[in-house]
């Protein structure tokens, strides 16, 4: 069964966790972001993170960042790159996007997060 | 999230595709929202389709998700609840037959099972699941229908290990589990409350007993 909880803090993730977060504008935004990435990180997942014009710089308190981006393991990517804009959302496209993610991710012997 | 009601539909729809994605693959995905361009509707009606949410919001009467080979529901689908129920369901892809697990759920209300009924269609019959007191009441108010079956399943009901009567989904609840010691609930955790090597009520934890503890560290979360 998959497990239904409140958490408060994004550290805590496990693999098939769908979470909704709920926070206030683009600080708290990468402040979970980073949280999510560091711990994603320290399992050796695939990341990737969707924002609005994602600003790596705001993620500089994730150790090996530099790292994460030259090798692949982190991919940044704009909202309208992924999820298309306004009426040209396909949610079968998006689908395939993120099977694409995972395919790359188990080639690489690690699982996957989307934040 | 500030679009038209047709894009917010079309977005909940999204979010349940993803959601079966990611329970059936090693993913984890996080979807942040900004509180503050949500009305309380459209934050109700995300919240319950994000099987895991950030503390501080209000939780959602229900939660449906996908789990296996079912979309489960927890939580309440009560009178209060049925205008939000009948609008989440209104946005389940329609690309499989649907099978709606009522058995984790704390209440199931007859208003639930009229939506339930109407979703039902020949070209996408639903079977619900759900324990004896649902099997009764579908009994009485006629629904089972070609398009909609019903099939039973049991759902253990946790009780306290000092007194041996059931917990409330509401009462302060002691678990063990993964080796400590914390105070939840049914309606906050049902999962943990479930896995638990053991559970208490909270005001039977400690007591001398024939099995509860006497001692044990204790977090409050």
């Amino acid at each position: 069964m998959r497990r239904r909880a409140s958490i408060d803090e994004a550290g805590v993730l496990r693999p098939h966790d769908h979470v909704g977060w709920f926070g206030d504008g683009a600080g708290d935004l990468y402040s979970v972001a980073a949280a999510a990435i560091a711990d994603g990180a320290r399992r050796r997942e695939k990341l990737m993170f969707v924002a609005e014009d994602p600003d790596p710089a705001r993620l500089s308190g994730v150790d090996g960042l530099e790292r994460l981006l030259a090798t692949g393991q982190l991919e940044l990517a704009a909202v309208d790159a992924v999820y298309g804009s306004g009426k040209a959302f396909s949610a079968g496209d998006q689908l395939a996007t993120f099977e694409g993610v995972l395919g790359e991710a188990l080639a690489m012997g690690t699982a996957a997060s989307v934040s | 999230m500030r679009g038209d009601d047709e894009s917010f539909r079309r977005w909940l729809a999204w979010e349940q595709l993803t959601d079966r994605f990611q329970s059936k693959s090693m993913v984890t995905g996080v979807c942040f929202f900004d509180h503050a361009a949500l009305s309380g509707a459209r934050r109700a009606d995300l919240a319950a389709l994000h099987p895991v949410c950030s503390a501080g919001i209000s939780a959602p009467p229900f939660s449906l998700f996908s789990d296996r080979d079912a979309l489960f529901v927890t939580g309440t689908l009560d009178t209060f609840a049925a205008e939000q129920f009948r609008r989440v369901l209104g946005t389940v892809p329609v690309d499989r037959p649907l099978v709606v697990d009522l058995s984790r759920a704390e209440f199931v209300g007859h208003h639930a099972l009229f939506i339930l009924a109407e979703s039902a269609s020949a070209e996408r019959p639903l079977l619900v699941r759900g324990d004896g007191n649902l099997s009764e009441l579908v009994s009485l108010i006629g629904l089972a229908t070609p398009q909609l079956r019903f099939e039973h399943v049991d759902r253990a009901v946790p009780t306290c290990a000092h007194c041996g009567d059931v917990i409330g989904v509401y009462q302060p609840t002691v678990i063990m589990l993964d080796g400590a010691c914390r105070v939840t609930s049914r309606a906050a955790h049902p999962d943990a409350v479930d896995k638990a090597l053991a559970r208490y009520h909270h005001a039977c934890y400690g007591r001398p007993s024939r099995s509860a503890p006497s001692s044990g560290m204790l977090s409050v979360r």
